[in-house]
């Protein structure tokens, strides 16, 4: 190999090491970057680690909102939380509570905090930080899921079905 | 009926926003608004999905009656923070107007209030339910340690909405969050943005939900808009701070 050969191939090398510099900087510092993925919400055909179930024998949903910063709820995302449809699913299925037969379906405002005695809701969120908002939580008393609030209100009710049954 | 046939004094004392400016009692509202280009096809949606706060509301959260107290300043935020608890999927509680209106007017009906003054109250003190303190009650009594100690399991947190913004007041209703309104032409406080209507001229009218009982105007109901009579001046929401 003579010596232009030889610059050829520094160039090269020195290209690819500068892309995967910028591609590493691009992943560490991009502004849209909001963390690792959360696992549980990725649509992926693998189910994901089970949270805790805080109901043991019914369907239990928490859905997190941000009401002073709703910049990033898309307009589907609120009908999935609001939508007749999905509260009728959640009235039908969730665990009702002993004391006032109401079902396990809250959403509430992250801004607003918890109330003392909300042991049950604010130990999930302990227990599973919200990356981002509207957040949901799910439990079914023995696995669930746990991440973002999905996108339409047929994507909400598939994962209400999924993890809830039919 | 007109508010002055109805005979009513005026109940809302308009806030002063040069000393009491936005976010001096409670958090300013930072909501992104929705585009006036959406608000057609938003509406259409959720009409389409029944997703308005009175669709779930309605038949749940009663039409209250200030019965000629001047109390409005606290039967608007009772009954948004009974529709603000629907919302949230909590237990339907009937909460107490004059638990609210009573302490901040020193329990005289006949008194006016500023509507900061009962947000305040419900922010700090909170909301009795009315087997503790009746819905109408000028009585004192009632205001009883066991009372007070109810209404702290219903406080609720308040967000300061712009002044004169129909923008704003349309994005909380499209996103599901119902608003305490002050109507300086009315003098009065009522609570609305439970729907939306697009109308054929293509303006855009909001529900407002009154305190005169359901035999005034459609079911105790009204819609106003943009430049018309009862648009409101002064906007607040609160957020829901219990799960019980």
């Amino acid at each position: 190999m003579n010596e232009g050969q030889k610059n050829v191939w520094r160039a090269i090398l020195l290209a690819v090491a500068i892309g995967g510099i910028g591609g590493v900087y691009f992943y560490t510092t991009s502004p849209v970057d909001v963390g690792p993925p959360i696992p549980i919400v990725d649509p992926s055909p693998v189910d994901p680690p089970e949270p805790t179930p805080i109901t043991p024998t019914g369907v239990a949903i928490l859905i997190l909102t941000d009401s002073i910063n709703f910049d990033d709820v898309n307009r589907g995302q609120v009908e999935a939380i609001y939508a007749k449809a999905c509260r009728d699913w959640a009235d039908a299925h969730c665990d009702r509570d002993a004391m006032t037969g109401q079902p396990e379906f809250r959403v509430l405002d992250r801004q607003s905090g918890f109330h003392e005695k909300d042991v049950k809701w604010k130990s999930v969120v302990t227990e599973y930080p919200p990356k981002r908002y509207p957040w949901m939580y799910l439990s079914n008393g023995v696995n669930g899921t746990q991440g973002d609030v999905r996108n339409s209100v047929s994507e909400q009710i598939s994962l209400y079905k999924k993890w809830g049954g039919e | 009926m007109t508010y002055s046939d109805a005979g009513y004094s005026k109940g809302m004392i308009p806030r002063d926003y040069q000393s009491r400016p936005l976010g001096s009692f409670a958090a300013r509202s930072t909501l992104k608004l929705t585009p006036r280009s959406e608000w057609k096809d938003r509406i259409a949606e959720k009409t389409e999905n029944q997703s308005w706060i009175w669709d779930r509301c309605k038949a749940i959260v009663p039409i209250l009656d200030q019965n000629g107290y001047s109390w409005c300043h606290g039967f608007g935020p009772t009954g948004a923070a009974m529709c603000a608890r629907e919302m949230a999927g909590l237990p339907y509680k009937e909460l107490s107007a004059s638990s609210v209106a009573g302490p901040v007017t020193n329990w005289n009906k006949d008194m006016g209030q500023y509507i900061e003054a009962d947000m305040k109250q419900i922010q700090d003190v909170g909301i009795a339910e009315t087997s503790f303190v009746g819905m109408l009650t000028n009585d004192r009594r009632v205001w009883t340690a066991e009372a007070q100690a109810n209404a702290a399991l219903h406080k609720m947190k308040c967000l300061d909405l712009d002044t004169n913004n129909y923008d704003e007041l349309v994005t909380c209703a499209l996103m599901g969050i119902p608003t305490i309104w002050g109507v300086n032409d009315w003098g009065h406080c009522i609570y609305g943005g439970v729907k939306l209507r697009y109308n054929t001229d293509g303006s855009v009218h909001i529900m407002g939900v009154n305190s005169w009982a359901a035999t005034w105007g459609d079911g105790g109901t009204m819609w106003t808009g943009e430049r018309k009579q009862h648009m409101p001046n002064e906007a607040y929401a609160l957020l829901v701070s219990d799960s019980q």
